[in-house]
């Protein structure tokens, strides 16, 4: 056990509001609020482009946003007062900008960014003042993250999940109030990388620091944060915990984003929709036409015998060990249902299909259908 | 971020000086030309500009045609055939580029003469040599053979990343070997024979020493005879010679963008053709080659130095103080060439800045004008510019700044990928980390850079040590570098001393072109 634990970590929460940032013409973050407890990890989850590194590298100071607010643990990071229309709620007039080497923000990179002519603990240390250097803080932060003996060697003979390691422990090392990761498992193999996941959620829950984990995979982002932020062009679609982003989406984009869901349209009446699975009930305040998006958990095929809500032709079958999902249609229309492990049926079977869920989400219906 | 700005903006003004800079000795040469008192159309229509013109031009050419196919030839005879010694071959082939054209041209001269080697060898068997190797051919000669490499080098490097698949896919395709060579090999390569050309042809119309030697008047020589006593006829004939090159280089660009992309790839298994009967000619034209380019240079050379059979008279402190006059002179351009495209490169690599990119056009401009221009330009500025002048006149700081303007150019490119070499993210690591800018630079770029910016100087100290017309011209009275030494030792009296000096400088030459050019040389 080393002796770098949660005590030595001030973490501090996290503010940022009204942040806007854009690259030439394009518009890259438009107003962007968040709000980080001390000690809790939120995982900022979005399709690429969306603006989430532009947001953590604003957060770290390496970009400068044209307007919004930073604070971290009370202190203001940066402030750029809107320009024109409405000034952020708490923003003052004045603008503050705080260098990134001066933000005691500690980030892995997505290409963990090793210095290559340095050793590894050189490189650990970088960060530390040169008496902080030669004490305990380069080997006790090696060996929390289990690389205690490789302190002499260069990191280009370090394997990948090694090299993923120097870099969560050269940002830990020098104590920072807040932990930024930007995809830092993008590089590493699938095997690897749900090895070292799991190896960095205990670590983060050990140490009880504020960190913000950017990622474009929903398993990542549902099984490190306490809390998930679903980013798209710019904007904060929800913020939520794992379980009601998935399970409440805010609209028909974060839960068409967020796992994989069958699309079926109907009339709202008195908080049901009439489906082609039978009625599903759905928020009472929503009226007329609407699309109920289901989970593929929702649906079941009808055991042999039971009387099925309605008949599917299988159209495919993928198994996936743990469980396996069935593609079926009705009349044209395409559903997926989740079973479990042992799936005895084939394509081109006949199935019964049925709504199992309590309740589902229901928005608006969008102009094409997506499926 | 205020520091920042401040930083950004000194650099810019850094920059825009560095343009101005290198840009100045081409400006001031055709601003010349229009304001002497002699009329300059009328010159340049002259018969003593013309026929300067015309010669230039056909040898160039012809030069320019004979190191493209010998180099041509040389790399795929070493590359793509089964030539019995092919490694052997490969090492000796670029070894012509370690001497400077006019030590060439010398040794071949002497050696010819009464008294050298090939002449005492045919004496010792009874003829009296008469050929005199002079003109025309001598310098054709000489410029081919001491140039090729300048072609073989990026061509073999291209055929050996060539992927096999390619010229294999047109056989099965259904095409004889010369057909695959033409439709598939020769386009892939056409742009590192373009390349290697231009630098033939641009080395040809501002070669000094060669043809002064060889007697041959082109452009260069031309100039030479004429900036003391005719001046506006001296102006003349450079701007000849600046419209020429930026001719050429503009041609070649505009030609370049037609060819095709070369197809990626490094291949990992190249053919090998079998040359059965044909190897023998193979022999002789990598053979006669390496005799003519290697082995008789360095021959002439050492005879040459060891007095070919007459009494020697060496004075070793003559020989000293040119080594130790071109050593430092070499030094001190190479560290002033570096510090001067270090800013450049750094605005267009980290931020491509606009002035970045106007600077970094100048100086790369630069390495197509010949050094008797620069030298020309500085040398009638310092007459004319008055008391700025006069202060300049005559001093190390003249001579120093025309080889960075010639030679910067060539540290220009590797200063820039070593800059490119330190990617972002490290900087970004470092600032979250603590790191301020000073601490970044001392911590991350230097280390990372350091061994970029060496080779960056060592190409500039290559050259420069070589450098034979900005040095007769400009270089302080009395400072005689080991290139001004050798060439003025041969038209004077062939001495030992000015063979052993030029064993001296091929000797520097080579140690180092072996660390800069051939080591790298897959990197072409």
């Amino acid at each position: 056990m080393s002796s770098l634990r949660s005590s030595d970590l001030r973490a501090s929460h996290l503010e940022v509001e009204g942040l806007h940032h854009r690259y030439g013409d394009s518009t890259v973050l438009h107003g962007v609020d968040l709000s980080i407890d001390a000690g809790e990890c939120l995982t900022l989850l979005g399709p690429s482009g969306c603006g989430k590194t532009t947001l953590l590298r604003s957060i770290a100071g390496l970009e400068r946003p044209i307007a919004g607010h930073v604070d971290i643990g009370g202190e203001v990071m940066s402030n750029e007062p809107a320009a024109a229309s409405g000034s952020p709620a708490s923003g003052s007039q004045k603008s503050v900008w705080v260098p990134p080497e001066r933000r005691r923000i500690g980030m892995v990179f997505q290409e963990w960014a090793l210095f290559p002519h340095m050793s590894v603990a050189d490189n650990v240390g970088y960060g530390l003042s040169r008496p902080e250097r030669s004490g305990p803080m380069v080997n006790e932060a090696l060996a929390l993250v289990g690389l205690g003996d490789l302190g002499d060697r260069m990191p280009h003979t370090l394997s990948g999940g090694q090299q993923q390691r120097v870099a969560l422990a050269r940002a830990l090392a020098p104590r920072p109030r807040v932990l930024l990761l930007d995809e830092p498992f993008s590089n590493l193999d699938t095997s690897l990388r749900l090895e070292v996941r799991t190896e960095v959620h205990r670590l983060l829950h050990e140490l009880e620091i504020t960190s913000v984990f950017v990622t474009h995979d929903q398993e990542e982002a549902f099984v490190l944060g306490d809390r998930v932020a679903v980013m798209n062009e710019g904007e904060i679609r929800q913020v939520g915990t794992p379980q009601e982003v998935y399970h409440r989406p805010a609209d028909r984009w974060v839960a068409e984003f967020v796992g994989s869901v069958s699309v079926l349209r109907g009339q709202a009446v008195g908080g049901s929709v009439d489906t082609i699975v039978g009625p599903i009930t759905v928020d009472d305040a929503l009226t007329g036409d609407v699309d109920v998006v289901v989970r593929p958990e929702h649906l079941a095929l009808a055991p042999n015998g039971a009387t099925p809500a309605v008949t599917a032709e299988v159209e495919l079958v993928e198994f996936y060990g743990h469980d396996a999902m069935v593609f079926v249609a009705i009349d044209g229309h395409r559903l997926q249902v989740r079973t479990g492990p042992m799936v005895d049926v084939k394509r081109g079977d006949r199935v019964g299909v049925q709504f199992v869920g309590g309740a589902a989400s229901a928005f608006p219906p969008a102009p094409a259908p997506a499926n | 971020m205020g520091a920042e700005w401040g930083g950004l903006a000194v650099l810019r003004v850094v920059c825009g000086l560095l343009a101005i800079a290198f840009s100045f000795p081409a400006a001031y040469l055709v601003w010349r030309n229009f304001t002497s008192d002699a009329d300059p159309l009328g010159l340049l229509f002259d018969e003593r500009t013309l026929a300067p013109l015309w010669r230039t031009l056909r040898l160039a050419v012809a030069v320019s045609v004979s190191a493209a196919v010998l180099g041509t030839a040389v790399a795929w005879l070493t590359t793509r055939t089964d030539l019995a010694g092919r490694s052997i071959y490969r090492v000796l082939m670029p070894i012509p580029l370690v001497f400077p054209t006019f030590i060439g041209a010398a040794a071949f001269i002497r050696t010819m003469n009464p008294g050298g080697l090939v002449f005492r060898l045919f004496e010792s068997v009874g003829i009296e040599l008469g050929i005199e190797l002079r003109g025309f051919f001598g310098s054709w000669l000489v410029l081919t053979l001491f140039t090729y490499p300048y072609v073989y080098l990026p061509v073999a490097a291209r055929l050996r990343r060539l992927p096999s698949a390619l010229e294999e896919s047109a056989r099965v395709l259904g095409d004889t070997m010369s057909q695959a060579f033409r439709r598939v090999v020769l386009p892939q390569i056409a742009t590192s024979i373009a390349a290697g050309t231009l630098l033939v042809f641009l080395y040809t119309i501002s070669d000094f020493g060669a043809v002064q030697l060889m007697r041959y008047d082109t452009l260069t020589r031309a100039i030479e005879t004429n900036y003391l006593a005719r001046p506006p006829v001296a102006f003349a004939l450079s701007l000849m010679l600046l419209v020429l090159a930026a001719v050429v280089v503009i041609g070649e660009n505009a030609m370049t963008r037609r060819l095709p992309a070369d197809a990626g790839g490094r291949s990992s298994r190249t053919t090998e053709h079998g040359l059965g009967r044909f190897a023998i000619v193979g022999h002789l034209i990598v053979g006669i080659t390496v005799v003519l380019g290697v082995i008789a240079p360095v021959a002439a050379l050492i005879d040459w130095a060891s007095g070919s059979g007459r009494p020697l008279t060496v004075d070793n402190a003559t020989i000293v103080e040119a080594s130790l006059n071109t050593l430092s002179v070499s030094v001190a351009t190479a560290i002033v060439a570096v510090l001067a495209v270090a800013p450049i490169a750094f605005l267009v690599a980290r931020r491509n800045d606009r002035f970045g990119r106007y600077a970094h056009a100048a100086v790369i401009a630069t390495f197509a004008l010949p050094g008797i221009l620069i030298a020309l330009a500085l040398r009638f500025w310092t007459l004319r510019a008055g008391a700025i002048g006069n202060a300049f006149a005559d001093t190390h700081a003249v001579l120093i700044f025309a080889y960075v303007v010639r030679f910067a150019s060539l540290a220009m490119g590797v200063t820039l990928v070593a800059v490119r070499s330190v990617p972002d993210r490290l900087h970004d690591a470092a600032s979250m980390l603590g790191a301020d800018r000073m601490r970044r630079l001392r911590t991350v770029d230097l280390p990372l850079m350091g061994p970029g910016l060496l080779a960056a100087a060592g190409l500039v100290l290559l050259s420069t040590m070589k450098e034979l017309p900005i040095s007769l011209l400009i270089a302080p009275l009395g400072f005689q570098t080991l290139t001004t030494r050798i060439f003025g030792s041969f038209q004077e009296a062939f001495v030992a001393e000015a063979g052993i000096m030029a064993l001296v400088l091929v000797a520097m030459s080579s140690v180092l072109t072996w660390f800069l050019v051939l080591r790298r040389a897959d990197h072409l």
